[in-house]
């Protein structure tokens, strides 16, 4: 079997003590695995890829990434995980306003360790957007700007790419290129989650679960991983 | 890189954190000119009050004050009192010898004062006529006037022992003390009359107490003339310490106030910026901002507001100060060395504490609300 870059056991989020958000989700993903997440609103895909991406702590369960049990971690040791391991890319993008799309790509370096102006100029040249490196995001296409987004997630060369609705607010054309950027990070060897509504998205992925009530209801594998494993 | 997010947020806030800047300019304005002026104003305020009277009184070593002056006997050489003009602290000196002189007839104690100089002491004296200036005029006390039926003009025949001297009244003096009971002659007369040449009996002495005590300013006095004592009147030299310090508290207490008004400018700024930048700060930590770092944000906007606002309060309250001193004390008030530091590192300081609420509120953000799209 693949070595798994996250692996959740039991893992559950209540809310006040008694609204379960995520209710005993058990869940494996591979090194180089794109898993997709679907379900209805309050399904708790949000939740789950809060959880993933140490943002959130679990109320049960035991949640490992990258082989450490990040359950365990100090608040501080999470905010440091995160910027070591966790790439996040929005629905919204967050881009900081103020910032051209070169400073946001380095504010994540900056983060991490040291803002490297040539490294983030390279991934943002990476995304094609090596014209576009001191726009503002209001002088970006929705589009731009997710790649921006991309970029930024990136910079760091995280374990684990985690994405929510990627491309729930692009038109036809730009999210042809952030899928395509996406199956491009995937081919480099990046794990990724997405969270999507879209079908289409879902269908770029090795596996498939589907939430409902914070439960993975269905899981569909739809095309082996590399080595033929198929990962549970 | 803290530098552009730094530069590209104030761009962007440039209004807010304007307005804030302003607010802290007010307070160090204020802080600057209490400053500047609480430096001077004990000096400015000693040389006020100075217009008012005596605040040490010089007698020979050994000599009491009697109801008119002091006791008879040995007295101080008038021209020892040059001394005097030597001791900075001294701002004005009224030398005098008095004696019970027969006056048309009549005993009344006659001092013999340089005019000039206790002119300069007494400025709330009230004199109908005028003081005198010529060598044979006297100052008539009220009282003495309606007693003896004289007014300004009349001429008045002053007698001590064998000697006598007619002089003219120029003016009848109004002080509400011993004053209205007396005739005050030029001194030169009173030695005449008392065959005691180059004597005097008393100097009352005014002295600035600004940074020293009146004590001090006896003392130096005494050091200068070792044959006479120094008295320093008490009830003057309090109610002038009491009133600097009075002056010193209402101007702290100002400043204390639109400091306050400052902080609360500069805090509701930092807080808006915190809860608009909401969004903004859940990004910085989902992308692994540690704490201290998203607090150097905030704290930088709390010390650019201190500085910036500081250093323009700095000089805008040297301007005010300036402005106070001319018209409150007609003089020219010199800046404090001190003004801009302490200006800048008041205004720093409370810009930071203000900022410190916010900047908790700011770190207790969750991360999450970027996913949850909060």
């Amino acid at each position: 079997m693949m070595s798994a870059v996250v692996r959740a056991e039991g893992l559950t989020k209540r809310y006040n003590g008694r609204v379960h958000a995520l209710a005993g989700v058990d869940l494996t993903v591979a090194r180089g695995e794109w898993l997709g997440v679907m379900g209805p609103s309050g399904s708790g895909k949000t939740t789950l890829l809060n959880l993933i991406g140490c943002l959130d702590r679990p109320s049960a369960g035991r949640l490992l990434i990258a082989g450490d049990d990040v359950t365990t971690l100090s608040q501080a040791e999470l905010v440091r995980f995160r910027r070591n391991h966790i790439g996040l890319i929005f629905q919204q993008f967050h881009l900081i306003p103020y910032l051209t799309a070169l400073e946001n790509v380095m504010l994540a370096q900056y983060f991490h360790s040291l803002a490297d102006e040539a490294e983030a100029r390279v991934a943002l040249e990476r995304v094609g957007l090596g014209e576009r490196l001191h726009h503002l995001p209001a002088q970006l296409s929705g589009g731009e700007q997710q790649r921006v987004c991309i970029a930024r997630a990136l910079i760091n060369q995280p374990s684990l790419i985690l994405a929510d609705e990627p491309t729930g607010n692009l038109d036809q054309a730009n999210e042809e290129r952030v899928m395509d950027l996406l199956r491009e990070l995937h081919a480099a060897g990046h794990a990724l989650i997405v969270v999507t509504h879209d079908p289409a998205i879902g269908d770029l992925a090795d596996r498939l679960i589907y939430l409902d009530h914070g439960r993975v209801v269905r899981e569909q594998g739809l095309r082996p991983l590399a080595g033929g494993a198929l990962v549970r | 890189m803290l530098w552009r997010m730094l530069r590209g947020s104030w761009r962007h806030r440039r209004v807010r954190l304007g307005v804030a800047t302003l607010s802290m300019l007010l307070g160090a304005a204020m802080t600057s000119a209490l400053i500047n002026l609480s430096f001077d104003v004990g000096s400015q305020t000693g040389r006020e009050l100075r217009a008012y009277g005596a605040n040490i009184l010089l007698l020979p070593r050994g000599a009491s004050l009697t109801p008119g002056g002091t006791r008879e006997g040995r007295g101080i050489r008038e021209r020892d009192l040059a001394a005097l003009d030597g001791i900075p602290a001294v701002v004005g000196y009224a030398p005098s010898l008095y004696l019970v002189a027969d006056v048309q007839g009549r005993p009344l104690a006659a001092g013999g004062v340089v005019f000039e100089r206790l002119q300069a002491m007494s400025a709330w004296w009230r004199v109908t006529g005028s003081w005198p200036a010529a060598p044979d005029e006297a100052l008539l006390g009220v009282s003495a006037a309606r007693s003896l039926g004289l007014a300004p003009g009349d001429r008045i025949a002053i007698g001590y022992h064998d000697a006598k001297r007619e002089l003219v009244v120029a003016g009848l003096v109004e002080t509400g003390g011993a004053e209205d009971n007396q005739v005050l002659v030029p001194l030169p007369v009173a030695q005449a009359l008392a065959g005691q040449p180059g004597q005097v009996g008393l100097v009352q002495v005014s002295a600035l107490v600004a940074g020293q005590s009146l004590v001090e300013v006896a003392g130096a006095i005494e050091a200068r003339l070792p044959d006479i004592q120094a008295r320093p009147l008490r009830q003057f030299a309090q109610a002038e310490e009491s009133v600097v310090a009075k002056v010193r508290l209402l101007l702290a207490l100002v400043a204390a106030v639109v400091l306050g008004v400052a902080a609360l400018a500069v805090g509701s700024t930092m807080f808006t910026a915190v809860v608009e930048r909401r969004a903004e700060i859940g990004l910085m930590k989902a992308l692994g901002a540690a704490e201290r770092r998203v607090a150097a944000l905030f704290l930088a906007d709390g010390i650019g507001v201190g500085a910036i606002g500081g250093l323009g309060g700095y000089a805008a309250g040297l301007g005010v100060a300036a402005l106070i001193g001319q018209q409150v004390f007609h003089a020219t008030l010199q800046p404090n060395p001190l003004g801009l530091p302490v200006t800048l590192a008041v205004a720093t300081g409370v810009a930071l504490a203000a900022s410190i609420w916010p900047v908790r509120q700011a770190l207790a953000i969750d991360p999450a609300v970027i996913l949850r799209g909060e």
